[in-house]
């Protein structure tokens, strides 16, 4: 046996990086499909929106700027159980959300059962659940799961966020 | 690595050696269950036992432990039981009346009731609920309720849950319209 594996040790490592390269090659062109991107920008959202402990102004700024490059140039939210519901600018929703980080000392928010659909080639719905969890500046922390839909459109190659709708798991 | 593993199961046999024995009456297969030779055939059993346990209770039965007593009293408050996922493949949907398994999280899941099918209206009045206007019979609410709640139209694809708990105030109790795709099963008891 041991005589065996020394002798074919070359063969077995060529099949493992051969392997390697194919699940890399097909992970690269997974993300340059329309569902790659478009789950690109929901966890480049995500990722905004969370905020570690210590976290810079620098890296708060950086986020702020970042967000507002995923949404279209009028973006509505719909809250079905909330009151915040409207029409914003890319400016405003970056404003928003930075007054929102402030309010935490940490938040992160996870991204779950994301699927994916394309009513037309220019134009995709994404359905996830949101999870939020977070630690207030006072102490109090934050829990919360909720439904989203976001509808996006592909704007000069890029998909942008034109509407999202939250709403909760059990609603009443 | 060859020879760390020679060594543990030579250490293993050693231990087992003063408890185990060749005899096939019933101690000596009870002991030789219990302290078991290390071999390949033990292993490959181990490793078949432990993937077909990763797929039962990942996949088909999940294991729950009950917490709440939103569905009291006919599930206990504490307690614990399985979700059997196969209830609803296949094109079964839940019915009406039917205790349902719903995830919220990828750890915690409600245990609630089916009362209202997709486009129906769901209402209460007084403690009691009606759908599309006609009062339920509802024979597993035990505790008195005082709900009141204007009609509410089911969405398409949605079905309403509540619990059999109905006693505490209505803002206490978590209830309401749930996707078709939340709804991953029954409780197996």
């Amino acid at each position: 046996m041991v005589i065996k594996i020394r002798k074919h040790w070359k063969i077995g490592l060529l099949i493992l990086l051969l392997l390697a390269a194919a699940v890399t090659g097909w992970r690269i062109w997974k993300s340059r499909t329309p569902e790659g991107q478009v789950r690109r920008q929901l966890l480049q959202l995500v990722e905004c929106v969370s905020k570690r402990e210590g976290e810079g102004t620098a890296a708060g700024l950086w986020k702020g700027r970042a967000i507002a490059e995923l949404f279209a140039p009028e973006c509505t939210f719909e809250f079905r159980t909330e009151m915040f519901g409207g029409t914003y600018t890319p400016s405003e929703i970056s404003a928003d959300l930075a007054r929102f980080r402030m309010m935490f000392a940490q938040v992160e928010v996870g991204m779950r059962k994301l699927v994916i659909s394309f009513p037309t080639p220019t134009e995709a719905t994404a359905d996830f659940t949101g999870h939020l969890i977070g630690t207030l500046k006072h102490g109090a922390t934050v829990d919360a799961v909720r439904e989203l839909v976001c509808h996006l459109q592909e704007i000069d190659g890029e998909w942008k966020i034109t509407s999202i709708m939250v709403r909760e798991i059990l609603e009443r | 690595m060859r020879s760390i593993f020679s060594g543990i199961r030579n250490a293993w046999d050693v231990i087992c050696s003063c408890h185990r024995s060749d005899d096939a009456t019933a101690d000596g297969t009870i002991l030789n269950f219990f302290l078991p030779r290390l071999t390949r055939g033990f292993f490959i059993r181990l490793g078949v036992i432990v993937v077909l346990s990763a797929l039962l209770f990942g996949v088909v039965l999940l294991p729950c432990f009950i917490s709440g007593a939103s569905m009291e009293p006919t599930v206990k408050s504490v307690g614990l039981t399985f979700c059997w996922r196969g209830k609803y493949l296949f094109g079964r949907e839940p019915q009406r009346g039917d205790i349902v398994i719903i995830e919220f999280t990828d750890r915690v899941f409600f245990l609630k009731r089916v009362v209202a099918l997709p486009g129906e209206t769901v209402e209460f009045r007084n403690g009691e609920l009606y759908v599309d206007g006609v009062r339920q019979n509802e024979p597993y609410v035990k505790f008195v309720c005082d709900w009141n709640m204007p009609p509410r139209k089911v969405d398409p694809g949605n079905y309403y849950v509540i619990g059999d708990n109905r006693s505490m105030p209505m803002e206490e109790h978590k209830f309401g319209q749930v996707t078709r795709s939340r709804i991953i099963g029954a409780p197996l008891w």
